[in-house]
């Protein structure tokens, strides 16, 4: 239990990290993405 | 454990020395390296070369042609304006209704109004108006001004590229042809372009020539007859007689044949005649020789 | 108060007790150091202590100020006997780079390696910071030699364009030649005062002597990078090239810091290189285990090193290319998609071969210790990504073709391999190649610990999220924005992909030092490496020295047929940018020669050792 909630948790925090991650270099280049990261132009 | 070790320290009793075997391990790959620079295509990037323009002698044509050459060469052009997206893909693209276009964008704030000042502006003040889509937003533009250091075109050169750009897509060009006066050229223009004749005869009579010499159906003996000039002068010389006449003066006659035919002439129309009249020997063979005879008793009677 | 307190914040600081006297010695060098810092930049930035027009009336310029560039003629350009000019000097200054690279380098990892055998009390790292510095100090006079030769060459074959670049640099070229003074004292200094300066405080003063050294030499860098990016992107000269600036503004060029920052990085990794096959080299031919031991531990510092330093290299070329972008679009284009385009095929090669050469090192040193075991089937995976990763590179993008080689292809792209061509499969390919990297050398250094935190399965669970999500990333950001959006959105993308790469290697470094606190250590025997892994380390500073060479032929062929871009042309016989064989011949020529200058300095190295036995006995 404890192994797969350790999985999860890790796979959970590093998809956050590149999708914000992802966001965050876009938008510094003025280059804004939406949700689904599409571009928002 | 020492029997483990020894595995390694074994390898280098006898046979080549370490030291050639570094060495010529390392100087293999530096001709493998040397090897791969060598098989790629070879391409040079040469200097511009600074080309001297005959402005007497040049032609709409000719001119163009000159306009496509700068384009793809000494203007660097092509560098970006190509299909890869970072520039208007020009030589795609209609220039005389993408021209109209822009100029009716509400956002164009410069200062052309037709085609021909609106590529002399873009090339001159880049940053006057960048085509939504290129550029970044707020920056100048990246195209650099094109008669500045370090392409540096002149005002012939940028005509030339007008001309081009104008002429390639079958439009009419409305830059006037150089004139010895560079300044002027780029902002003066002509309605009609002069159109180049259409054969030799055309030429031949268009400049007079007709009225001093014997060619075609004219009888003349103000000057020597042309009539099967090429089995006497090379093509060089007949070149030669008509830009500048008093290189070589045929005995019994008067240095009076004008110099101006060169630049009246389009490069096209002096290369037919050169090339008609050189091409003009046996089949008015008999004839000629009897007449340039009568041209020589005429002249003797003067 | 502060006196006081002093000694405890240090200690703290440093990790362990310090006296009060090594406190103060301490901060008495760094003092001194600082002021000399401050004196050097003070030189170095005359704008800051002397107007700009004082200046000139020092320097007796004002008369020259105003004055355009020269326009050269053919009296303006000299040859020696029929060898090319451009040739000639094109040898001379590469080797001096070469050499100069490596003697700046070389003190820079040593100050550290010194610091960690301080630090740590390993009295090995000390011995070998100092073997470091002995194969850098014969190679130090002969950069001295090469810079003289080089100095000399230039002005007799191109005088009036060096009389043009004194105009504008001024004193400058003074400063660098007091610099040059002070680098060969301090330089001295510090490797004969090594033994004299051992222990206790005086340790200290021998580090921060290093660190003095290495300040020096980053300036002196600094100096001469000013010129060459003078002629790239000029600055503080009008359109025809008359003086309008001080020298701090004609040295601030755009290009300045971008090429002193890819210049420092990629000294580090060259440095680390050469004296890695200085280490090999010692190791193949030991006569001892033990030897064999000392040299591979050398071995793998020194690749650990240039390897440590290759991996933000891209990232400083890409900073480089971008200024290089920003300054003249056309001067970008030239180098990435004009006449040069084709070299950056070879330069592919040549990266690859560094990669996977280090990458092969790292695979067979697992063999050092049984840990290893664990991770040896990874590696397979992490091969075939490398070289999948290595064709995608390499595959050119726009040709440029024969009309009949288009109509054989179908266009200037080929139908299929056409999309693994532009840049965003190219960046996909290098992204993946770095996280491959960074995956075998974490897994070496994971090879002789047996973690005993009670997070390791988090810990591990998190590391592995890390690289398949980051590898998911720059996968999904170069095909959907590469090929799927505009431009715009292309570039910016390959921004987040670095930052994918960059996320992989800080995280594993953080995630590695904290799960590394308290863990098992296994032995690792030294000198258990196949011979075949070795020459690994002979694959990499060849690589890296052509490399260098043909960067450099890109970074001075930009200019195209200019001396100055845009202020003073080059009319010399020699002003094409030459085809890539030729100039591939020329830097084999360079590398080739600088092999054997650095054969040369390792033999004067192992020359010291060597003592004769007295024939008496």
């Amino acid at each position: 239990m404890k192994v797969i909630k350790n999985w999860l948790l890790s796979f959970v925090i590093a998809f956050a990290v590149f999708y914000l991650m992802d966001h965050a270099m876009m938008s510094m280049q003025s280059l804004p993405l939406n949700a689904d990261m599409t571009p928002a132009q | 454990m020492i029997a483990d070790e020894s595995r390694f320290m074994t390898q280098e009793q006898g046979g080549i020395p370490v030291f050639l075997k570094v060495l010529s391990f390392m100087v293999l790959m530096v001709l493998v390296f040397t090897g791969i620079a060598n098989l790629l295509p070879q391409v040079e990037g040469q200097a511009p070369k600074e080309v001297k323009v005959d402005l007497g002698t040049l032609t709409m044509d000719a001119y163009i042609a000159m306009g496509e050459t700068l384009f793809k060469g000494k203007g660097t052009c092509t560098l970006c304006h190509n299909n890869l997206g970072r520039a208007p893909d020009i030589l795609a693209l209609n220039m005389i209704d993408t021209a109209a276009e822009r100029l009716n964008d509400p956002n164009y704030k410069g200062d052309a109004n037709d085609s021909e000042s609106y590529f002399h502006e873009s090339m001159i003040t880049p940053s006057k108006y960048i085509v939504p889509g290129f550029g970044k937003a707020g920056d100048p533009s990246p195209m650099p001004m094109i008669n500045k250091a370090p392409i540096g075109l002149n005002d012939i050169e940028i005509g030339a590229i007008i001309a081009f750009l104008q002429a390639k897509d079958g439009g009419q060009p409305t830059v006037s042809l150089p004139t010895e006066t560079p300044a002027v050229a780029a902002t003066t223009r002509v309605a009609e372009p002069p159109k180049p004749a259409v054969n030799a005869e055309e030429v031949l009579t268009k400049n007079g020539c007709t009225a001093c010499h014997s060619v075609l159906d004219s009888v003349a003996s103000i000057g020597p007859s042309l009539k099967a000039i090429g089995a006497r002068a090379t093509r060089e010389e007949i070149r030669t007689s008509i830009i500048n006449p008093s290189a070589v003066i045929v005995e019994g006659f008067a240095p009076i044949m004008p110099a101006d035919f060169a630049d009246k002439m389009m490069v096209k129309e002096l290369e037919m005649v050169v090339d008609f009249l050189a091409k003009s020997t046996s089949e008015v063979s008999t004839e000629s020789a009897s007449e340039s005879r009568v041209v020589t008793e005429k002249k003797g009677e003067k | 108060m502060l006196h006081n307190r002093l000694p405890q914040i240090v200690s703290k600081m440093a990790g362990y007790p310090l006296s009060n006297n090594q406190v103060v010695t301490l901060s008495q060098t760094v003092l001194t150091l600082l002021a000399l810092l401050l004196m050097m930049s003070l030189v170095l930035t005359p704008d800051i202590a002397w107007s700009s027009s004082d200046m000139a009336n020092i320097t007796g310029t004002a008369t020259l100020e105003h004055q355009a560039a020269p326009v050269l003629g053919a009296k303006d350009y000299r040859q020696i006997g029929s060898i090319s000019s451009r040739s000639f000097v094109w040898v001379i200054a590469q080797l001096h780079l070469f050499l100069a690279a490596f003697v700046l380098a070389v003190p820079l990892f040593v100050t550290v390696i010194e610091w960690i055998g301080v630090n740590t009390g390993d009295q090995r790292y000390d011995d070998m910071a100092h073997e470091f510095m002995k194969v850098s100090m014969t190679a130090y006079s002969l950069t001295a030699l090469f810079g003289g030769t080089l100095a000399f060459s230039l002005f007799l074959l191109y005088p009036t364009f060096m009389a043009y670049m004194m105009t504008v640099f001024g004193n400058q070229v003074l400063v660098y030649a007091l610099l040059f003074f002070m680098e060969s004292g301090v330089l001295y200094v510090y490797y004969y005062s090594w033994y004299a300066l051992r222990y206790g405080n005086k340790k200290y003063v021998h580090l921060s002597l290093g660190v003095l050294l290495n300040g020096v030499g980053t300036t002196l860098l600094f100096v001469a990078n000013a010129w060459a990016t003078f002629m790239m992107a000029p600055s503080g000269v009008d359109d025809t090239g008359a003086v309008t600036g001080g020298i701090w503004d004609i040295m601030r060029g755009p290009l300045w810091n971008p090429l002193n920052l890819h210049r420092f990085v990629a000294n580090i990794a060259f440095g680390g290189a050469v004296v890695g096959a200085y280490a090999g080299y010692k190791m193949l031919s030991a006569q001892t285990m033990a030897q064999r031991a000392h040299y591979d531990w050398m071995g793998y510092t020194a690749n650990f090193i240039a390897v440590l330093a290759f991996l933000p290299l891209p990232f400083a070329g890409y900073y480089l290319m971008a200024e290089i972008y920003a300054y003249s679009q056309q001067m970008g284009i030239t180098a990435m998609g004009g006449i040069l385009a084709w070299l950056f095929i070879v330069q592919a090669v040549l990266i690859g071969t560094i990669l996977l050469s280090a990458n092969y090192y790292l695979w067979n040193g697992m063999a050092r210790c049984e840990g290893a075991k664990r991770y040896m089937g990874l590696i397979k995976y992490i091969a075939v990504t490398l070289i999948v990763s290595f064709l995608i590179w390499v595959t050119p993008h726009t040709l440029i073709l024969s009309a009949k080689e288009i109509a054989t292809l179908g266009g200037s792209h080929h139908p299929w391999l056409g999309p693994f061509g532009i840049m965003p499969a190219k960046n996909i390919a290098v992204n993946l190649m770095l996280i491959g990297t960074f995956l075998s050398f974490q897994l070496y250094r994971r090879a002789d610990k047996v973690i005993t935190v009670p997070w390791a399965g988090f810990g591990n669970a998190l590391m592995v999220a890390i690289y398949l999500v980051a590898i998911a990333n720059v996968i999904f950001l170069g095909v959907y924005y590469g090929y799927f959006t505009n431009t715009v959105y292309k570039v910016g993308s390959s921004v987040a992909q670095v930052v994918s790469t960059l996320i992989v290697i800080v995280s594993g470094v953080v995630i590695d030092t904290m799960m590394f606190k308290g863990a098992k250590t296994l032995p690792v025997k030294w000198g258990h490496i196949s011979n075949r892994g070795v020459y690994a380390l002979f694959a990499l500073p060849i690589a890296f020295t052509w490399l260098m060479a043909l960067m450099g032929y890109v970074r001075s062929s930009v200019r195209t047929h200019w001396h100055v871009y845009t202020i003073m042309k080059d009319n010399s016989v020699d002003n094409f940018i030459p085809s890539i064989g030729h100039a591939g011949n020329m830097m084999t020529i360079a590398t080739i020669s600088f092999l054997l200058l650095v054969l040369f300095i390792f033999w004067v190295a192992s020359l010291g050792d060597t003592k004769q036995a007295h024939p008496n006995k």
